[in-house]
C-alpha cells in the first residue's frame, strides 16, 4: 500500500463530519468486527480490524481501499460467507447468514469462479432455481439475463473456456436474475471493456431506480466510475474505516480526498 | 426445499455420466486381465454359486468402496475448488438441505455405478460360457447404498473440514484403509482402527448384498450407525465454515 500512495500529495483533511443520512432506516450494522485469517506457518493476516459501519437501507456505498484493505472480505461477512472473530454483524437486525437464509443477498465476487464443465446457460439455470424460480419461469428469465448481459451466443460455451470480461458479464447476469433488496458488486468493472462499462453503469442506475429499498455496495478501484455510481463513499484502509464522506459527484475531488486519506493512513 | 427437488435431477447428471463412462474405462482396462472359467480370486470375476463367488463379490464391493471417495469428494470441496460456492450460496437456500441434496445425487451416482459394474460382469462371466444367477442387480444397488452411507459421509466430513485443494488428501485418507482392511487381516493397529472406524462390516454388508444375500443386522447397524453419525457432522460443518475464497 505505502509503495502507490507514496509519491501521492499530502491532501489536507476537508474538516467535513462523516457521511450520515437520517431520513432512511438503518440497514447494515457493524460494531467492533475483527476478522484474522491464518496464513503459511501460521502467520496472521488481520483482515478486519474493529470495524464499525452503519449503512442506511436504499443507499449507493462504494467501499474504497488499496489491495488487501479488507474490502472483499467485508462482503464475504455480509453475505454469511465469512465468519467473525469478534463484534458484530446484523443485516436487518439478523446475522447475515440468517439474512441470507431468509432472503438472499445478491454478490458479484471480485472473482467470477463458475463449475467449469458446465455451460453458461446451465450455470444461470441452476442459479435461477435455487433463485426459486420454477416450471415456464426458469428458462424465461435466464433468457431475459442473456441477453441483458449480451450472452445469448455463448449461452452455449463452458465457463472453464470463457475471459475474463465474460466471466464477469455471467457473475453480472446472476445477479439479475431476481435482484435482492442488497446487492453486493466487488469490482464489478473489473475486465469489463468499455463498451459494458458504459452499460454496467445503465445496470446500476436501474437496480436503483426499480426498488427504493435496494441498498447498493460497490468496491472499486476506479474512482471515477465510484463518483458517478454512489452516494457516499468509505475508505478502508487495513481493516479499518478511515474515512466516510458523501461523494460530490467530482471524480477529481474524490480522487485527490481518497488518495490523501490513504497516503495518511499509510504514513501512520 | 423445492428449488432442491428441481436441482436434484441435474445433480445426478453432473455425477452420473461421468462415473459410469470412468467405471467402463475401469472395467475395459481390466478385462484383459481376467480369465473365467477357473475357480478363485485371481482367476478373475466368477459369481453366484461358482468356487470364487465370495472373491468376486468382494472385489467388486473393494472396488465400489474405492471408486465412493473420489465420486464424494466433489460433495462440497467442488464447490469451493471451482469457488462457484459464493453465487450458490448466497441463495436463500438451507445449507444443510443443500449439501445433503449433493449427498444423496452422489448416493444415487454410485447405485448406477453398481449396477453398470454387476451387468457388466454378468454379461463377460456368461460369454465366457457361466452359467448361474452372477451378481444380483438389485444386491448391488443396496451394496452402493451401503458403502455411500459410510464413505460418502465420512469423505464429506474431511472435504469440509479440510481446505480447498487437501480435500484429495481427505479423499486418500478413507480410500487407504478401506484396501488395507479389505487386503490384510485385522490385526493390531488396523483392528483397532477398524473396530473404530467399521470398514470390514461395510465391506461385508456390501459383499452380502452383491450375492443376494440380506447382510447380517449388526453388520449393518454398525455401518448405517457410523455413516448417520458422520453425515450429521459433516452437514453440520460443511454448512458453518467460512468461505475463504470470497476473502
Amino acid at each position: 500500500m505505502r509503495a502507490w500512495t507514496e509519491s501521492l500529495p499530502l491532501m489536507p483533511s476537508t474538516g467535513e463530519q462523516p457521511y450520515q443520512h437520517v431520513a432512511r432506516s438503518r440497514l447494515i450494522e457493524l460494531s467492533g468486527v475483527s476478522k484474522t485469517y491464518h496464513g503459511r506457518y501460521r502467520r496472521r493476516i488481520d483482515a478486519l480490524v474493529e470495524l464499525d459501519l452503519r449503512i442506511e437501507a436504499g443507499s449507493t456505498v462504494a467501499i474504497v481501499g488499496p489491495n488487501g484493505a479488507g474490502k472483499s472480505t467485508l462482503f464475504g461477512v455480509l453475505a454469511g460467507l465469512i465468519r467473525l472473530d469478534r463484534g458484530r454483524a446484523l443485516v436487518h437486525g439478523f446475522s447475515p447468514a440468517a439474512y441470507v437464509r431468509s432472503r438472499g443477498i445478491g454478490l458479484l465476487p471480485d472473482r467470477v469462479r463458475l463449475p467449469a464443465r458446465l455451460t453458461v446457460r446451465e450455470t444461470l439455470f441452476r442459479l435461477a432455481i435455487l433463485d426459486g424460480y420454477s416450471g415456464a419461469a426458469i428458462p424465461r428469465s435466464v433468457d431475459r439475463v442473456l441477453d441483458l448481459l449480451g450472452l445469448r451466443e455463448r449461452s452455449g460455451d463452458r465457463c472453464v473456456g470463457l475471459s475474463h470480461g465474460l466471466r464477469q458479464r455471467v457473475g453480472i447476469a446472476q445477479l439479475l436474475l431476481r435482484p435482492r433488496e442488497v446487492l453486493l458488486l466487488d469490482e464489478p468493472l473489473s475486465g469489463l471493456d468499455p463498451v459494458w462499462r458504459a452499460r454496467f453503469r445503465g445496470l446500476f442506475e436501474q437496480l436503483h431506480r426499480d426498488s427504493s429499498g435496494r441498498t447498493l455496495l460497490l468496491s472499486s478501484h476506479e474512482l471515477g466510475e465510484t463518483a458517478r455510481l454512489t452516494e457516499r463513499v468509505i475508505v478502508i484502509e487495513a481493516g479499518r474505516v478511515v474515512d466516510d464522506f458523501p461523494t460530490c459527484g467530482d471524480s477529481e475531488v474524490l480522487e485527490h480526498r481518497v488518495l490523501g486519506v490513504l497516503q495518511r493512513a499509510g504514513e501512520t | 426445499m423445492r428449488s432442491l427437488g428441481t436441482l436434484f435431477p441435474r445433480l445426478v447428471r453432473d455425477r452420473l455420466a461421468l462415473s459410469v463412462v470412468a467405471t467402463a474405462l475401469v472395467l475395459l482396462l481390466t478385462s484383459p486381465l481376467l480369465r473365467f472359467g477357473e475357480s478363485g480370486f485371481a482367476d478373475g470375476y466368477m459369481a453366484g454359486g461358482e468356487p470364487g463367488a465370495a472373491s468376486t463379490a468382494k472385489l467388486v464391493g473393494l472396488l465400489l468402496a474405492l471408486a465412493a471417495p473420489w465420486l464424494a469428494e466433489g460433495v462440497v470441496s467442488d464447490l469451493r475448488r471451482n469457488g462457484s460456492g459464493p453465487l450458490l450460496l448466497t441463495r436463500p437456500i438451507s445449507r444443510p438441505g443443500f449439501y445433503f441434496a449433493r449427498w444423496l445425487a452422489g448416493c444415487v451416482c454410485l447405485a448406477g455405478v453398481a449396477i453398470v459394474t454387476a451387468a457388466t460382469i454378468n454379461i463377460a462371466w456368461r460369454a465366457s460360457g457361466g452359467s448361474g444367477p452372477g451378481l444380483s442387480l438389485a444386491g448391488s444397488v443396496g451394496a452402493g447404498f451401503v458403502i455411500w452411507i459410510w464413505v460418502g459421509s465420512t469423505v464429506l466430513l474431511l472435504s469440509a473440514v479440510l481446505d480447498r485443494g487437501e480435500a484429495l488428501v481427505g479423499t486418500l485418507l478413507v480410500a487407504i484403509p478401506i484396501a488395507l482392511t479389505a487386503s490384510l487381516p485385522t490385526t493390531g493397529l488396523l483392528a483397532g482402527a477398524a473396530r473404530v472406524m467399521p470398514v470390514r462390516p461395510m465391506l461385508s454388508a456390501a459383499r452380502a448384498l452383491l450375492v443376494g444375500e440380506v447382510p447380517m443386522q449388526t453388520t449393518l447397524l454398525k455401518t448405517g450407525g457410523w455413516g448417520l453419525a458422520i453425515l450429521g457432522v459433516g452437514l453440520l460443518v460443511a454448512s458453518r465454515r467460512d468461505w475463504r475464497s470470497v476473502g
